[in-house]
Formats: C-alpha cells, structure tokens, sequence
C-alpha cells in the first residue's frame, strides 16, 4: 500500500495532483486521501487500465470501483472521507487505486534456460486527480520510447550465455516500432521481437510478432519492424503477425553460438495512435 | 409616520458612519479603518466541525472551495458528518455569499484537506440601519401603548349609547 501526497498539493494551491511512481507489483495498490472532481491516466502511464475503488454507502460492501484507461476518465467527485470508516474492512474511506492491467514486472520466459542478460524497463503508473474545474483530458499516452546504450550480446553470464532479452511495457499500445542497429562485426546476430498477453499467476508463452537478421560483415547495419494492433496475417517476408493488444514486448537478440559477443543498440517506441 | 426605512437610513450622516467606522489612533499612529476586509485562504481540517468566524458585527462572507471538498458550512454548533446535511455544501469553484447579523457564527466542517478562499467584508451600513430600525421600532412601540392607554374608557358611562335592536319584519 503507497501513500500518495494529494493533500499537499492542496496546501501548495494547485488544481490538481499528479502520482507518477514504477510499479514494483502486480498488487501495488495507492491510497488517495483527497477527494478528486475527475481522474484520468496521465501522459506517461504505461500501465493503461487503473482501477478505481471508492466508498460508497449504498453497496452492500461499501465499496464501488471503476476502471478508468487512456481517454475514458471519470468525471464526478469522489469523496475521500477520512472521518469515516468502511463497514467492511473498518478502514478510512479513502480512494484506493491499483493497475487494473497485470503488470509483469519480473517476467521470465517460461523456457528454460533463460537469457543470460535481462533489461526490464521500468513500468510506471501516471495518474492525474483534478481538484477544481477539468478543462481537457488528454485522450491518449504520450509515445512511450526507450533506447538502449551499447548492448554487448553474447557476452556470457549465467543462463542462456549468447542471448539478451529485453522486456518492455506495452500495455495495450496500438502501434509499436523495434530498430536495432549493429556496429561492424564478423559475429551474425539474430533479433527476435514477441509478445506476452499475461494471465494472472502465470509467465505466459511469448508470441513471435517478427525476426531480424544481421550478418557478419564490416559494415554497420540497422533495421526496423513496426506493427499495428490491428494488423494481422502475413507481412512481406511471410511472417505470421497477429494483432491485438499486448502486455509486454519481448526484443530478443541472440548471437550464433560460440561466434562471441558483438555490439549492439536498440530503440523502442511504442504508441496509442496507430496512424 | 415619518420614520421610515428610508428615511432612517438618511439619518445616518457621513461624518457619523465614518466615526463609527474609524476608531480612534494612538497618538502618532495613522489612522486605523475598523471596517476592513479580509481576505485569506482558509484550509479545512479533517472530522467535526470547527468555528469559521463569530461575526462582531454584520458582515457579508463570501467563500469559494477551490478543491473537490466535500466541505459543509452552517450556523450550528455541529455540521458534522460533512453530508449529513446539517450544513450546506459548498460548491466546487462557485463563490457563496452569506450575510450574517452581528452575534452570529459560522462553523465548518470537512472530512479531509480542503482549500477555501475567505472574503469577509463588513457592512456598517447595515448595522446602522438595524440600531435605527430597532430603535425607531421601540418608539412607535412605546407611542401606540400609551395611544391605547390614554384612548381607554374608564367607565361604562364614558362608552357611547348602544344602537337600537333591529326591529323583526313580519
């Protein structure tokens, strides 16, 4: 359970409170202790559903929730009520968010053996509450984009000792680009993009959305693939590309065995417009 | 008679509404306006309800919730829970204007932090108007009691004869 700091934005005149935080859980749960008029996801929420629970004196619980997500805010006053308490767990009636999405912050392959290096970004939750009046709610994130620094595949570790994942939140983006580059080297490399939609308790199976290969040769090289959630079927080079909304994408690169390591970078972006 | 509203209101002469509304300074000290405005920002507290302003004299309060509230305001001692009704609710980023004679309270109550902004300004005018009214009310009081005392018979002799009976009709 997280504290957030609404009420000193309250002391400090503003209109409203922003909880920017990295998710450390698929249980991580907030607690609000002001009273918003709306609340909606913030430009930088990976996660993109949010639950919304509040206290409400006609359930039978006292309690009512809500999902809010990119676009779909809620408009009308909560109340955080903290000189009353909830019948059914005694607590103080204050606003409790949580990721509605299941954040999968230590995924893991369900193959053995794992890759030898793993780079997880960081997924945040960006939640915006208004105090006085809403002018505008944005109705997408803002791009979501991670670039690596000089990756050095293959270069050994425990695990799978020539391959690096790297797991990066998607979280029903709709559009999704994957360029990797590669400075000159004799080692071949092969770079393998999936997706993970997750079910609660499990690490579920990755599916292939795309591959790259790099040669070895003296020359630098770079390629990109992009997709689309509404994209399926065959691309130019026969891949099956199933669309849809995923939780979690998979960049994989891999050198041939016993080749050595080689250099490598990565640039991610992801996008809730598809156009 | 004479002493209406408006011409009570007449009767308050500038010179005097100004001495009343200016104490007297210190000597060496410029002169103090008693009959100010105030204007702050005033943050609830969290559960029961607590005294807002006791009005030394009649004052216009004016009050804006600048945040989601709910934040409950009222004459009674006790408003609280905020929505319970004892109060009024204040409305998100609408200002609400109240007049309150001298001697009244204002009490407030919220179940968490809240920001109000506070504008009291006080109305000199009208207590003027309110000493006059309640003075001139205590004359035409005092003049019609001793109207009907002095108009009182004594006597039954003193009370004109009574009219004849009418008379039945076959």
């Amino acid at each position: 359970m997280h504290q957030t700091q609404a009420s000193d934005e309250v002391l400090r005149g503003k209109d409203f409170w922003r909880l920017r935080q990295q998710l450390e859980s698929a249980g991580d749960i907030f607690e609000i202790d002001e009273s918003v008029i709306a609340l909606y996801v913030g430009p930088d929420s990976d996660a993109a559903d949010l639950k919304v629970t509040y206290f409400d004196p006609a359930q039978p619980n006292g309690l009512q929730s809500a999902v809010i997500s990119p676009g779909t805010p809620f408009n009308g006053r909560l109340d955080a009520l903290l000189d009353q308490a909830i019948p059914a767990t005694g607590q103080k009636a204050r606003i409790l968010v949580q990721p509605a999405d299941i954040i999968g912050v230590t995924y893991l392959r369900p193959v053995l053996p794992q890759p030898a290096v793993i780079v997880r970004i960081p997924t945040f939750i960006d939640l915006i509450g208004v105090f006085g009046e809403l002018i505008q709610v944005p109705t997408q994130r803002s791009d979501r984009q991670f670039r690596t620094p000089v990756l050095t595949v293959g270069a050994g570790g425990t695990g799978f000792p020539n391959s690096t994942d790297i797991v990066f939140p998607l979280y029903n983006r709709r559009c999704w680009s994957v360029e990797v580059s590669r400075s000159p080297s004799a080692v071949s490399m092969d770079v393998d993009i999936s997706a993970v939609r997750l079910t609660p308790g499990a690490n579920n199976q990755p599916v292939s959305l795309g591959s790259m290969s790099f040669a070895g040769i003296s020359v630098e090289q770079t390629q990109s693939l992009s997709f689309r959630a509404c994209e399926t079927g065959l691309d130019s080079a026969d891949v099956q590309r199933p669309g849809g909304l995923w939780d979690l994408l998979l960049v994989n690169l891999q050198t041939t065995a016993g080749g050595g390591p080689t250099p490598a970078s990565v640039a991610i972006t992801a996008s809730d417009r598809e156009g | 008679m004479p002493n209406t509203l408006a011409t009570a209101a007449r009767k308050v002469s500038a010179a005097k509404e100004l001495s009343r509304a200016v104490p007297k300074a210190k000597p060496g000290e410029p002169a103090l306006q008693k009959n100010h405005t105030e204007i702050y920002t005033y943050f609830t507290e969290i559960g029961g309800t607590q005294l807002l302003l006791t009005a030394q004299e009649w004052l216009r309060v004016r009050l804006t919730l600048e945040t989601a509230g709910p934040v409950a305001v009222g004459t009674r001692q006790q408003i609280d829970p905020v929505l319970s009704g004892k109060g009024v609710l204040l409305p998100v980023g609408q200002e609400v204007e109240f007049v309150l004679p001298r001697g009244d309270r204002l009490f407030i109550t919220a179940a968490s932090i809240n920001r109000v902004k506070f504008i009291t300004e006080a109305i000199p005018w009208l207590q003027a108007i309110t000493a006059e009214i309640s003075k001139n009310a205590s004359t035409i009081v005092g003049a019609l009691g001793s109207l009907v005392r002095r108009g009182k018979p004594k006597s039954a002799a003193d009370l004109p004869p009574c009219p004849p009976p009418p008379r039945r009709g076959r």
